[in-house]
This record gives C-alpha cells, sequence and structure tokens, in this order.
C-alpha cells in the first residue's frame, strides 16, 4: 500500500507538469485576449486524438510528437483568425463562441474518430523497477517533455522581444497598441501558442491515458482551478499551482475515487478563494 | 502636420467630443488646456487610436489616422506619453525603453536618450514599478522620443511629480521640441503650458473654445481666468 502511494503521487506530479502545460497556454489566451477559452481542454482532447491518428497511420509515435503541436501553432492561429478576431470587443460573445468551438471539436472527435476510448502502446516500451513495480520510463520522459517544454515557454517569454511584447500586452494593451506594438500579430501567436501547448500536453498525454473526445472535459476543470489558484495572471503561480493540484489528486486517488478527489480540489480551490482572492502565489502587486 | 477636423467621439451615450477643430504646424509646440473633464485626454486618445472617433477626421502627415489600425499611428513617427505615465511595472527599464523598437536599438541612440535622462542608465536593470513617479514620467517620454517622433502627445507630464523633477521634464521636453520635433500638451499647470508653447488651444465641453498664442494670453489673464479659472502672475 505504501508503494502504490508513493508511485500514484508519481503519477500525480507527472500529470500535474502536463496540465502545467496546458495551463500556462489557457492563462496567456486569457491575460493577453481576455478571452475564457473554455475550448482549451478539447485542443488538449484533438492533441491525443491527432497523435493516434498518426500512430496509426505511420506506426510512428515519434513523428505525431513533432507535427502535433505545429498542427495546433496553424489550428490555434485559425481559430483566432476565424473565432476569436471577429467579436475581439466582446467578452459575452467570445465565451459562447468558445463554448460553440467546444462541442464542434467534440463532436467532430465522435462523428470521425468515434465514441470508443483507445488506447496508445507505450511509445519506449521499457520499465524500471520502482518500489516493487515495473515503472514505465515514458512517463519520466513526458514529465522532462513537459518540464522543458514549460521552461521554453518562460525563456521565450522573458529573453525574446516577441515575449517580452507579450509580456506588456498582457499588462497593459493600450499603452502597448499606443507604442506601435502589432496587437494583430501579438494576439494571432498566442492564440497559436496557447493552442500549440494544450496540443503537445495532449500528445504527451496520449500514452498515460485513454484517447476519447471527452477528454477535454476532465482536463479544463483542473486547469482553472491551476490559473484560479495560482492567481489570476501569475504564470509561475498557475504552473506550481497545477503541479500541486494534481498531486495531491494523486495521492487522494489511491485511498479513494477520482470523482471524490476532484471534490476535495475543488473545496481546495473554495478555501484558497476565500482565504487568499489574489492566489496562493500571489506576489505583491506594484 | 497634424489635422483634427470635426471630431467627434463618445463614451457609451455620452457625447465627449463635440466637434473638436485642431492643427498643429511642423516644429510647433501647442497647449490644450481646458479645465477637468471637457474632453482633453479623450482628444489625445483619440488621435492615438484608442477612443475611435464618431465622426470627423484626423489627418497626420497625409494619413487618416481614423482609418487605420491603432497599432500602426506610432509608427507614422506620433509619441504618445499617457497621463499616469503607465510604465510597464513588471518589465525593467530596458526593456520598457526599448519597447517600442523592433529589436535593440544602437549604441549611439541609447546614449542619446541616456544624456537627457542620466538616471536610466542607473536603473536599467530596475523593473519600471520600482522608478520614483518622476523617474517614471522620464521614461514614458524617454520610450517614445528613442522611436524619433516627430509628434509627441503629452498627457499632464508634471502631474504629480516633485518640483524639483518639473523643470527637468519641462527642458527636456523643450530640448525634445528644439530638435524639431512638435509638441501637443495637455497640461493643468498653465504656467507650464506657457513656458513651453507658442500657440494655445482651450477646450470647454468637447470643443475647442479659445485659440490663440501664449503671448496673447499672457497680455489679457482675463482670458485665462474665465475659461480655466485660474490667474496667472
Amino acid at each position: 500500500m505504501p508503494e502504490l502511494v508513493v508511485i500514484l503521487a508519481i503519477n500525480g506530479l507527472i500529470w500535474g507538469l502536463i496540465i502545467a502545460l496546458i495551463a500556462l497556454g489557457l492563462s496567456i489566451i486569457f491575460g493577453l485576449l481576455d478571452i475564457v477559452n473554455v475550448a482549451h481542454g478539447d485542443f488538449f482532447m484533438v492533441g491525443t486524438v491527432l497523435a493516434w491518428t498518426v500512430i496509426s497511420y505511420t506506426g510512428n509515435f515519434w513523428l505525431a510528437f513533432l507535427i502535433v503541436p505545429l498542427i495546433g501553432m496553424l489550428l490555434g492561429c485559425a481559430v483566432e483568425r476565424l473565432v476569436i478576431k471577429p467579436i475581439e470587443n466582446s467578452p459575452a460573445l467570445s465565451i459562447v463562441a468558445c463554448f460553440g468551438l467546444s462541442l464542434i471539436l467534440q463532436e467532430t472527435v465522435r462523428a470521425t474518430f468515434g465514441a470508443t476510448p483507445k488506447r496508445i502502446l507505450d511509445p519506449i516500451g521499457i520499465t524500471i523497477p520502482l518500489l516493487g513495480l515495473n515503472y514505465q520510463i515514458y512517463r519520466l520522459f513526458a514529465a522532462a517533455v513537459a518540464i522543458a517544454a514549460i521552461v521554453a515557454f518562460f525563456l521565450f517569454l522573458h529573453k525574446t522581444k516577441f515575449g517580452t511584447w507579450m509580456r506588456a500586452v498582457r499588462q497593459d494593451r493600450e499603452t502597448a497598441i499606443a507604442l506601435g506594438l502589432p496587437s494583430d500579430r501579438i494576439f494571432l501567436v498566442t492564440f497559436g501558442l496557447g493552442t500549440s501547448m494544450a496540443m503537445l500536453g495532449g500528445v504527451v498525454a496520449a500514452p498515460i491515458t485513454s484517447v476519447e473526445f471527452r477528454l477535454g472535459l476532465d482536463v479544463l476543470p483542473l486547469c482553472f482551478m491551476a490559473v484560479i489558484i495560482g492567481g489570476m495572471g501569475n504564470l509561475p503561480g498557475t504552473a506550481a499551482a497545477a503541479v500541486l493540484l494534481a498531486f495531491i489528486e494523486g495521492i487522494i486517488t489511491s485511498f479513494t475515487e477520482p470523482t471524490t478527489a476532484r471534490i476535495i480540489s475543488l473545496v481546495i480551490m473554495s478555501v484558497v478563494l476565500l482565504v487568499r482572492p489574489e492566489g496562493i502565489f500571489a506576489r505583491r502587486r506594484t | 502636420m497634424l489635422r483634427l477636423e470635426n471630431l467627434h467621439a463618445h463614451y457609451g451615450k455620452s457625447h465627449i467630443l463635440q466637434g473638436v477643430n485642431l492643427r498643429i504646424e511642423d516644429g510647433e509646440a501647442v497647449a490644450l488646456l481646458g479645465r477637468n473633464g471637457v474632453g482633453k485626454t479623450t482628444t489625445l486618445r483619440t488621435i492615438m487610436g484608442l477612443t475611435p472617433p464618431s465622426g470627423g477626421a484626423i489627418t497626420f502627415a497625409n494619413v487618416r489616422l481614423d482609418q487605420i489600425p491603432a497599432y500602426k499611428i506610432a509608427g507614422l513617427g506620433l509619441g504618445y506619453v499617457p497621463q499616469g505615465r503607465r510604465i510597464f511595472s513588471s518589465l525593467n527599464v530596458f526593456d520598457n525603453l526599448c519597447l517600442g523598437l523592433p529589436g535593440t536599438p544602437d549604441a549611439a541612440r541609447l546614449d542619446e536618450i541616456f544624456e537627457h535622462f542620466p538616471v536610466l542608465k542607473e536603473r536599467l536593470n530596475q523593473e519600471g514599478g520600482t522608478l520614483s513617479g518622476g523617474e517614471q514620467q522620464m521614461l514614458a517620454i524617454a520610450r517614445c522620443l528613442i522611436m524619433q517622433p516627430k509628434l509627441l502627445l503629452l498627457d499632464e507630464p508634471t502631474e504629480g511629480i516633485m518640483p524639483k523633477l518639473v523643470a527637468t521634464l519641462r527642458n527636456e521636453i523643450r530640448a525634445a521640441n528644439k530638435k524639431g520635433i512638435s509638441i501637443l500638451l495637455v497640461e493643468q499647470n498653465f504656467r507650464i503650458a506657457l513656458a513651453l508653447c507658442t500657440r494655445v488651444y482651450i477646450m470647454e465641453k468637447g470643443v475647442i473654445s479659445y485659440e490663440g498664442t501664449a503671448n496673447e494670453l499672457r497680455k489679457n489673464p482675463d482670458i485665462a481666468h474665465r475659461y480655466l479659472g485660474v490667474a496667472i502672475s
């Protein structure tokens, strides 16, 4: 039993890193475009489905790993231009549009891919003994990819001109526009990048979860909770909260049902909202 | 160089600009004065495309600003120093300074800025939010000047600034004007406006109600008193 708890805790941690990657995508889209993208979880789901599709045609997981995030970037850019931009000054409409997008993505996948959950084989297929169990190396690889992607994301935000522009628009869109920052292009790339992060999360998670059209519904609440607990607009806080939440859910799942674990997460979020509405990792605002 | 013709703007149902006419020639320094809430800030925001006009035309160097996306306006040579400075508090001073440039500026351009604003050089790696009000104001002006604008729009640059720094800011604005940059200054501090500008517009309830030279205003203190409720001494 204690071994199982440790394993589930490690699984939770790895899952948390993947959630952190997805939640960061959600958070920058929210922070820059003022859009609560309720379809974000479905982009994650589409990532897993595309991974399954690429593998079923080519038999090569690594090809999926390379091209699905690129497809995510293109898909995100297309959605920004066709769905988001035409209604950019109406937050209420954008929620309706994203909800519609969510249904379209889910139903398209159900109509083409089918409603039956499918599994992807472990692409590495090697296990290591861990506390008397055989642990998949792939899970460690997934964690490493998530960490690398998160680090790359922060480096991009802080070390490149475009990243600096994104941070500026996030803080004060009007002044950024008055200084001539190409807001059009920044919104486009942000939505593309955010979507790409969700879909990269999807490919990476595909071999350790089941692939089905409702997968986004499970991931989205966790992402939102991470954004809220980490402090709205606080990106490192969001990442930390995602890892923490999934880790806690992982441990709790070893004692009880996943549903109960989710209830406990929601209770944690409610308590955080009551005690620290600005999020547990909120910095002093200047 | 800049021409506003019968410019109207609304915030919701309130009619803020009700037909503003204003022009600025090359190299001119012009003040836009008026009591609180008459539409001075809205005039500047409308020029920069941040508040869409509901009528009229804005022409800058033969380009209709009201017909292009807001983010393209700065690139035509307009620098905007907004009210309250609006420095990016989580970006460091260097990133704030160079934000509007496509890449990093060459050393000569940076040196020229530091010559005028030496305090910024000392604080390059500090977050914008940690600067004092006066330093933030210098940064807000410097981040426009580094883009080598043709016209600088300044919204109450001396508001809430230590008196000692007000003189510095005034000198730097004058220096920019001497270099040929036109100025449109919205200012509550009447004396600074008269000291910097050669021509003055006074706004009342969304329209220009007085237009004249700074000299005329100096000679006729009753004008300032009537329109602005201030006494010049």
